[in-house]
């Protein structure tokens, strides 16, 4: 095999981090919509943390999503 | 297809020199230099005149500023509230960046697509965050790594991976901004792509480039989210980070 198609099956492969990272993201954002139906008046304090988990959990999928990108088009 | 990362090249518009470093005028600065001018005529506007009753652009300003306050109140207390500026400064201009970089047609750039432009907003947020630790609580700062109460050998485990984690702060600062907004661009050329090849289907011509256009547009809508996000969080994390150097535990 050569080396370009080598790295684009790294990149395909690189790639399901990012899916990974939707299944943590999609998992926060659940959680969320249950605490605060199950609670409305915590709604408000759980916007910041929200938003935190969201990033920091995001950061990796797109870390995994920017290798993809490096093999693919670098 | 065209390459979708060539709208992150770095042209040259005016060659300069210094002791031996290219230290150029780029398409980048420009459009560095135009995101802190808009910052620049959104505050001095919003606050020339300030009146008890505040119009538009003043409500505007005030309720930027309020936002800002509120988060540094929330996440560090009182003590951190001479940081205001640093953290509001950084979240105008950050914010600035992500949103003139979505302007089409007009050539935009966005600098904050570059990891040299976020890991240098990073690292001025780390060192920041290490003077405070150690201005305020001198040698102290380290007890922020000791878990308390702890078994010897596994709290030195633990201080150990807290110092990674620590160490590696400022680059995952970085790379969550310009994966952000490198990702982003990426999606929507890509996309634009489809609406030219779709488009230009022979025996149907321009019927098929309509979906794909309507998903350009709404991932554009889609980004303006993100970028306004990705700024709200960059703050968020240094006001996190300021905490931890002003409050320790």
């Amino acid at each position: 095999m050569d080396v370009a198609s080598a790295k684009l099956i790294a990149a395909g492969l690189a790639a399901i981090g990012a899916g990974l990272a939707a299944i943590g993201v999609g998992n926060i954002f659940g959680s969320y919509l249950q605490g605060a139906l199950r609670n409305p008046a915590a709604d408000a304090q759980m916007g910041g943390r929200l938003i935190f988990g969201f990033a920091v959990t995001e950061a990796l999928g797109l870390i995994a999503a920017v290798v993809a990108l490096a093999l693919a088009f670098g | 297809m065209a390459n979708p990362m060539e709208q992150f090249k770095i042209e040259t518009i005016r060659p300069l020199e210094l002791a031996g470093y290219d230290v150029s005028f780029t398409n980048s600065s420009l459009w560095m230099t135009l995101s802190l001018a808009a910052v620049a005529i959104f505050l001095y506007v919003g606050s020339s005149k300030p009146q008890l009753v505040p119009g538009r652009w003043q409500a505007a300003v005030e309720y930027i500023y309020d936002f800002v306050r509120k988060m540094i109140d929330d996440n560090v207390g009182p003590k951190g509230r001479s940081f205001t500026p640093l953290i509001f400064a950084l979240f105008l201009f950050v914010l600035a960046c992500n949103l003139l970089g979505m302007i089409p047609w007009v050539g935009s750039f966005t600098p904050t697509s570059h990891i040299s432009v976020t890991l240098g907003l990073a690292f001025l947020v780390f060192i920041t965050v290490c003077v405070v630790g150690f201005v305020k609580h001198g040698f102290h700062f380290f007890s922020l790594f000791w878990p308390k109460d702890t078994f010897f050998l596994l709290a030195a485990f633990v201080a150990l991976i807290e110092f990674l984690s620590f160490l590696s702060r400022p680059f995952t600062l970085a790379i969550r901004l310009f994966a952000n907004m490198t990702a982003g661009h990426v999606l929507l050329k890509v996309f634009g792509t489809f609406v030219v090849s779709l488009g230009s289907f022979g025996a149907l011509p321009y019927v098929l480039g309509i979906l794909p256009l309507g998903v350009t547009i709404a991932l554009t809508a889609l980004e303006v989210l993100i970028a306004v996000v990705q700024a709200y969080v960059f703050a968020l994390l240094t006001s996190i980070y300021l905490n931890d150097a002003i409050n320790l535990h």
